[in-house]
């Protein structure tokens, strides 16, 4: 069965400078037979989202160490990170804790 | 090393209450619920405070702040305590400072005004009061600042008698006068009033220019980085002397300590680790720095911040020259940010380590000479260096 989900994320402290200052992105993620989960999320954020130095973001598959992530404001090491399978309605949060660059 | 917990469809209960839901993973692997993590902020600030007994009662502190989340916290700290009951009560009198750098963060001029109407907002929503500079004012700065001042002996000055002798005289005081209840006194009239009329306009074109033009003069992205501390702790250090404070709190979380541990030591300040990274920094002799955010890990603060809502203000990193290497405060930080993702212990030890560092003697000898910059001895005895690390 097909799933569409819609969420929000937010980019704080820095972040949302990769993003060409948007700080909210509300999107729906297209149907597709892989659930959808924040390492997918995180692809299709770089596809679709990254303005430039995708590097500053991520790194690997995953968000670049220092970058926090929250999902439905919690941590996302108590969810399963990468694992973790997004829900309809789900808001996602990256707060960058690094300085320059 | 590498130990994660396992994807969970429940949410993880807090281990401190055993009832919450989990909002946070702490350290590594302790789940907290918001409020027990509320509890463990809020007490850690007063811990620090409380085990370093430097600031007195009743004293004038002025508190750096950038916009930035560590120093925002600590704001927000400094609230909690001024505000909780008589037996627990910080009692301090703190203003805020805060130093404009847009001009060497790429800002336009009216990318800078906003920036400093946002900031204006922040520190009026204090209550406390406040100074705005820029960083062009550190041109203008006298060559005194070069120097360390003289410990204040006044016996007006709390720095005379000992810390339990200034707290048993100033409860003695609240019993003779009658405790109002609040323990900020009225606004000295001197610092600035909070209204749309004092917003500072910005430095004139030719002081902007001249203060790039330093700044261009540095040679490496890593000794921009270091002008860049010098001129703002000046700044900070002149304000904290011209208004009459003798406490400064800075806003360097346990992280951002880390990292200046390894900058510092990869840049041949070994000797200084302790008072580059302590929490008190007594260089300037009639300024005492303090660093009550250096227990806190940069995701404790981020955390914090969002989960009750402490504003911050964000600004671009200072500029880099195209096709530079990056400095190496921004490589050491990679580096043990990167590190800590497989190795969650690799700061808290690096910081740890620091900790075990006894300060440097506060007092140069009047023989021995300073570096002007900084205001260190100069590292030239042989053999001194061992000596330092406990």
């Amino acid at each position: 069965s097909k799933i569409s989900v819609v969420h929000c994320f937010y980019f704080r402290g820095g972040a949302e400078l990769l993003f060409d200052g948007v700080k909210k992105h509300q999107v729906t993620l297209p149907s597709q037979p892989e659930p959808w989960d924040i390492r997918n999320l995180l692809k299709w954020i770089k596809e679709n989202l990254l303005k430039e130095r995708p590097e500053l973001f991520m790194q690997g598959e995953s968000v670049r160490p220092g970058i926090l992530v929250l999902i439905n404001e919690a941590d996302w090491e108590l969810m399963g990170e990468l694992d973790y399978k997004l829900q309809d309605q789900d808001n996602v949060l990256f707060i960058s804790t690094l300085h320059g660059g | 090393a590498g130990d994660r917990p396992c994807p969970h469809r429940h949410p993880r209960t807090c281990m401190k209450c055993g009832q919450g839901t989990a909002a946070l993973v702490i350290r590594v692997g302790d789940p907290f619920c918001r409020s027990c993590f509320r509890e463990y902020f809020v007490h850690k600030f007063r811990a620090m405070l409380g085990k370093n007994r430097v600031i007195f009662p009743g004293e004038k502190v002025l508190l750096a702040v950038s916009g930035g989340a560590a120093s925002s916290a600590m704001i927000r700290q400094v609230q909690e305590g001024l505000s909780r009951e008589a037996a627990k009560r910080l009692r301090f009198v703190p203003s805020l400072v805060y130093v404009e750098e847009g001009a060497v963060r790429r800002q336009s001029p009216e990318q800078r005004e906003q920036t400093l109407a946002q900031m204006e907002t922040l520190l009026q929503a204090t209550g406390f009061p406040y100074h705005l500079i820029h960083l062009e004012e550190a041109l203008e700065l006298p060559p005194s600042i070069l120097q360390p001042g003289l410990e204040r002996t006044s016996t007006s000055s709390p720095a005379g008698p000992s810390y339990k002798e200034a707290v048993d005289s100033f409860i003695q005081q609240q019993r003779q006068d009658g405790d109002s209840g609040t323990s900020l006194p009225a606004h000295s009239s001197q610092d600035r009033p909070a209204g749309p009329s004092a917003t500072p306009r910005l430095p004139d074109a030719a002081q902007t220019q001249e203060l790039l033009r330093s700044f261009e003069a540095a040679g490496t992205a890593t000794a921009r980085e270091e002008l860049l501390e010098m001129l703002r702790t000046h700044l900070i250090v002149q304000t904290a002397r011209d208004k009459g404070y003798a406490k400064v709190m800075m806003g360097h979380s346990l992280t951002r300590v880390a990292v200046k541990l390894l900058t510092n030591l990869s840049l041949g300040r070994g000797a200084f680790l302790a008072v580059d990274t302590g929490f008190t920094d007594q260089r300037h002799g009639d300024v005492m720095v303090v660093r009550p955010m250096r227990d806190y890990t940069a995701k404790e603060i981020a955390f914090y911040n969002r989960f009750f809502s402490v504003p911050t203000v964000t600004v671009p990193p200072l500029f880099t020259k195209r096709r530079e290497k990056p400095s190496i405060h921004q490589l050491v930080e990679r580096f043990l940010v990167g590190l800590q993702e497989e190795f969650p212990s690799t700061i808290s030890t690096v910081y740890r380590t620091g900790e075990k560092l006894s300060p440097e003697p506060a007092k140069a000898s009047s023989e021995s000479e300073c570096c002007l910059f900084c205001l260190c001895r100069l590292d030239i005895d042989g053999g001194e260096w061992g000596g330092h690390w406990g």
